[in-house]
């Protein structure tokens, strides 16, 4: 493959790209399970996006409604996003680390004029996993404790540190001993965590809405009451916002639902902008100190890139200027109650709609009829994913922007899935 | 007092979260609000000075008059108090997207900027360091904020120059810590990223995207040996994580060796192969069943691994760099990855070649291990991989080890990792490597630059104790700390950036783009004798 390739592709080049990607894969990357018919793994190489569509090689049209596991907040190639980013491409895309580089500065400024409460110090990685590994070491940093509370079902991250408080034993299993004196209670249960504190507990870290784990909601209490636990028994509480935070579930940050104000708040995903790879872990001035002693203990090659820094900083501005929140909130709702009517019709094969915001799981009966689904929606060029932790629910996460028509080709295409199933 | 302190600012945070729960943007908080703007205009120079004319660090308390001392401790306390006040304010929405387009502005006349705007970039750039992000970094990268009358804001760079925001030039012997073999902005690989961008920046997660096949194809075809089958992440780090686990998924055994003063990043997993004592101690405890090894010495390896195997103990694999890098670049002897491989295919145990620094041409082979035709089991890769241009990295491994990946491709997974922008910067890194023969030229310039630093060593055997390295992973060790630190601030204030900071200077390295052309080879070597001189 030559690149770039920048004018339209032929039907030759179209086949001889889908051949290869196929062959590349299945060579030199993981073995794609899926299937074994050609024909349709071709049209499975997927060749550009914009908005809430995905093209495959060919140009036909997929509405994209698993929005990258989250990262397409703002839909695919925004405009803004784009044209900033390009811009810095072409002053100086990744950083000289040694100078003062101010775009990264511009972001950690914004980030912190939106984050909750105290939250304004930051620290920029690449990805959700190196956002908790290093809320993880700041909290034992800053305690001078070692321990750590997680929720069972819960989903941080694939890295040591991050896999080991990471509540699903299939990720973990295979992989040990991780790091030691990790204890796991169930999510939603405050009472759990107060007892589950011990003298050497450095923090607790939670996600506002379990996504791996099958789109788990709390009780409205949960959060408020786990933050006072953490204050009475003077333990930090992280906010593992990867995945709701940004207006995913309808406020800007998952949090904000019940007012609370985390100690240390991890972010990944849709802060990329949809475009560059981008994590962050914010924290007090207080909190952050502790790496004031030495800013090697903890540092980034790339972390700290310009050209992330960008496209962080235009997901924010456009996030908070296009009121995202209020309008995954809004049609969250919307869609959930269609969903619930699509329930009622079809109750022995979806057992539950749940979500918050544009967050959204169906729980099916079983797996097989999951996948099943997720095959016929994508038969109807719709999108959707399972979730890591509880595969037999199928995620809704479509961009926060996504047109409303298109909302109803999904709701349409559920329909008929589901009645094909029935059948 | 602390604690309290903690939790009063967490109540108060808790109670305006109350207020707007459900609302993306906290509004401004009313009256106070506006009043707490005006003082904060009062007080951000007085937060700027204390923080950054006068280092904060307790070197900085030291030195100087009492008088001094005295001043730098009173804009602290008046900047501390500034941070408590402004603890829970928050911009309003106009605020946010007001200050934003400025900031859009700026980058879009980013070349086209008046005096008056650069001046203001600096300042708000270096304000912003300290108030949002680690005000250590400053005090650490003494030599910036000791240049002269304005800090040094990078702004734009190409090929081996960096420029600030004042127009300023330098040469750029640090290359990122290693991430710009193929030069700053190379415009092949800026042109493939930014064509990709118009198209599909980053992945569905659901289709295949062809970019990833067709880099790790490349890959699998250029690394050494059996060594085919690859995973992206976005770091050095991520890479080292992926390797270990799959070590440990493979021989179903969890231990490692790793080298003393060896270094493969900073999450836990990789943290917990880090050889030196002051990046771990604070967060320990780490992965246990690591055990250390003097780097370069093979019969040491043996010696543990036979341990090992006498009393019970499960190695899953030895990890080292070819070169190591961040302990200044410590060439081992010729004969130790040889006997590495020898002693693990003996001990039945995977070796990790942690090629983050010395990979894509660094060392004058494109991989570190070719020097020896060593092929290890796993290899990582980071830093010049995404070609100056995006964060990338990999791990690799054989057909053989990668089957236990296969089973469930969950069991290792990423968000971004493998992004199709990230891919084509690949792409386009090796396709620049070869066809500019990257590796060939870093040969070529590393023992012309050995050379001349070896010279200029002769001249001030004193001070410079040791010049090493190989290919363009050079490092200069002086005789103590302080002075490779006036060493590093002096080639800076002579337009030369070196990887020599607060905190590690005794060492110096080099590792300018692999193009450098000869003329600023001379020019740089001519820098440090005209340095060193004006410290005898």
């Amino acid at each position: 493959m030559k690149l770039p390739i920048e004018h339209p592709l032929s039907r030759a080049e179209q086949e001889t790209i889908a051949a290869e990607g196929i062959d590349n894969w299945n060579m030199y990357l993981r073995r794609f399970p899926k299937t074994k018919d050609r024909d349709r793994d071709r049209a499975l190489v997927e060749w550009s996006g914009e908005g809430s569509i995905i093209r495959n090689i060919y140009g036909e049209e997929y509405i994209d409604c698993l929005g990258g596991y989250g990262i397409f907040s703002l839909g695919h190639r925004h405009p803004e996003v784009v044209r900033a980013v390009k811009d810095q491409l072409d002053r100086m895309p990744l950083h000289s680390q040694y100078l003062v580089n101010p775009i990264t500065a511009e972001a950690g400024r914004r980030l912190a004029e939106v984050a909750p409460g105290s939250l304004r110090r930051t620290f920029f990685c690449n990805s959700g996993t190196e956002a908790v590994e290093g809320a993880l070491k700041l909290a034992r940093l800053h305690t001078r404790r070692q321990g750590f509370i997680s929720a069972e079902n819960s989903f941080h991250g694939k890295s040591m540190g991050s896999l080991s408080v990471t509540g699903r034993s299939v990720f973990r299993e295979p992989f040990r001993p991780l790091l030691s004196d990790v204890t796991f209670v169930p999510f939603g249960d405050a009472a759990a965590i107060d007892t589950a504190i011990h003298r050497d507990t450095a923090a607790v870290i939670l996600e506002p809405v379990q996504g791996e784990g099958g789109v788990i909601v709390p009780p409205d209490d949960y959060w408020p009451r786990v933050r006072a636990i953490c204050s009475k028994r003077d333990v930090l509480l992280i906010a593992d916002e990867v995945q709701t935070g940004l207006g995913r579930t309808g406020a800007l940050f998952g949090v904000n639902h019940w007012g609370v104000v985390p100690d240390i708040m991890c972010l990944a995903k849709a802060l990329s902008g949809g475009v560059i790879p981008c994590g962050s872990f914010t924290t007090t001035d207080e909190i952050f100190a502790a790496f004031h002693g030495n800013p090697m203990w903890h540092s980034s090659t790339f972390g700290n890139n310009p050209l992330a820094a960008t496209a962080a900083s235009m997901a924010i501005e456009i996030t908070v200027r296009d009121r995202l929140p209020e309008r995954a909130a809004r049609l969250g709702d919307a869609l959930m109650r269609r969903l619930e009517t699509l329930r009622s019709k079809h109750p022995e094969m979806i057992l539950e709609v749940r979500g918050k915001g544009l967050l959204i799981g169906l729980e099916m009966r079983d797996e097989a009829l999951g996948a099943a689904l997720a095959e016929k929606l994508y038969a109807r060029r719709v999108l959707v994913a399972y979730a890591l932790n509880r595969p037999r629910v199928i995620r809704i996460e479509p961009p926060l922007n996504i047109p409303e028509d298109l909302l109803d080709r999904l709701v349409v295409a559920l329909g008929e899935s589901l009645q094909a199933l029935g059948a | 007092m602390k604690n309290t302190l903690k939790r009063d600012a967490r109540a108060k945070g808790a109670g305006e979260g109350g207020m707007v729960a459900l609302s993306s943007v906290r509004p401004s908080s009313g009256g106070r609000g506006g009043a707490g703007n005006g003082a904060r205009k009062g007080e951000a120079p007085a937060a700027l000075s204390a923080r950054v004319v006068a280092p904060r660090a307790a070197e900085a308390l030291q030195a100087g008059t009492p008088e001094k001392r005295m001043a730098v401790r009173r804009s602290l306390k008046a900047a501390a108090k500034a941070r408590a006040r402004r603890g829970t304010r928050r911009f309003s929405t106009e605020k946010v997207v007001k200050e934003s387009q400025r900031w859009l502005d700026i980058i879009a006349r980013a070349d086209r900027l008046t005096p008056a705007m650069k001046k203001r970039v600096v300042k708000e750039t270096v304000k912003s360091f300290n108030a949002y992000f680690n005000s250590g970094f400053l005090e650490y990268r003494k030599a910036v904020a000791e240049a002269e009358q304005y800090a040094a804001i990078e702004w734009t760079g190409q090929g081996s120059y960096i420029e600030d925001v004042m127009g300023r030039q330098y040469i750029d012997c640090l290359g990122g810590f290693g991430i710009y073999s193929a030069g700053i902005r190379h415009p092949k690989i800026v042109e493939a990223v930014r064509v990709q961008l118009e198209r599909m920046p980053l992945s569905s997660q659901e289709l295949l995207d062809p970019l990833r096949g067709a880099l790790a194809e490349l890959l699998g075809e250029i690394a050494p040996g059996n060594l085919q089958k690859c995973f992206f992440i976005n770091n050095g780090t991520d890479a080292v994580e992926g390797a270990m686990k799959l070590a440990r998924l493979y021989t179903e055994k969890s231990g490692f060796i790793s080298t003393i003063r060896g270094f493969h990043g900073k999450s836990y997993g990789s943290l917990s192969l880090m050889g030196k004592a002051e990046f771990r101690v604070a967060f320990e405890p780490l992965l246990q069943d690591v055990y250390f090894v003097e780097f370069g010495d093979a019969d040491e390896v043996e010696w543990q691994l036979k341990k090992a195997r006498d009393v019970g103990l499960d190695i899953a694999a030895v990890v080292a760099e070819p070169v190591q890098g961040e302990a200044g670049a410590i060439v081992p002897p010729d004969d130790y990855w040889p006997r590495l491989r020898e002693i693990c295919d003996e001990y039945d145990v995977l070796l990790i070649a942690d090629e983050v620094q010395t990979g894509m041409g660094r060392t004058g082979k494109l991989f570190g291990v070719e020097h020896w035709d060593v092929i290890p089991d796993i290899m990582c890769l980071g830093k010049a991989l995404g070609g100056g241009v995006m964060p990338l990295s990999a791990f690799i491994s054989t057909p053989e080890i990668w089957k236990v990946l296969e089973k469930n491709p969950f069991l290792h997974s990423s968000t971004f990792g493998g992004n199709p922008l990230a891919c084509a910067a690949g792409i386009a890194a090796i396709n620049v490597t070869l066809s500019e023969d990257l590796p060939a030229q870093a040969a070529e310039s590393g023992a012309y630059f050995l050379a001349g630093l070896r010279e200029i060593q002769s001249r001030y055997p004193e001070h410079v104790v040791d010049v090493r390295g190989k290919g363009l992973l050079i490092g200069v060790e002086f005789d103590t700390t302080e002075f490779g630190y006036s060493v590093a601030s002096g080639l800076f204030r002579r337009g030369v950036l070196v990887a020599g900071t607060l905190l590690n200077a005794k060492t110096i390295r080099i590792e300018p783009a692999l193009s450098i052309p000869t003329k600023l080879v001379d020019e740089v070597l001519g820098h440090l004798d005209d340095t060193l001189r004006s410290l005898m």
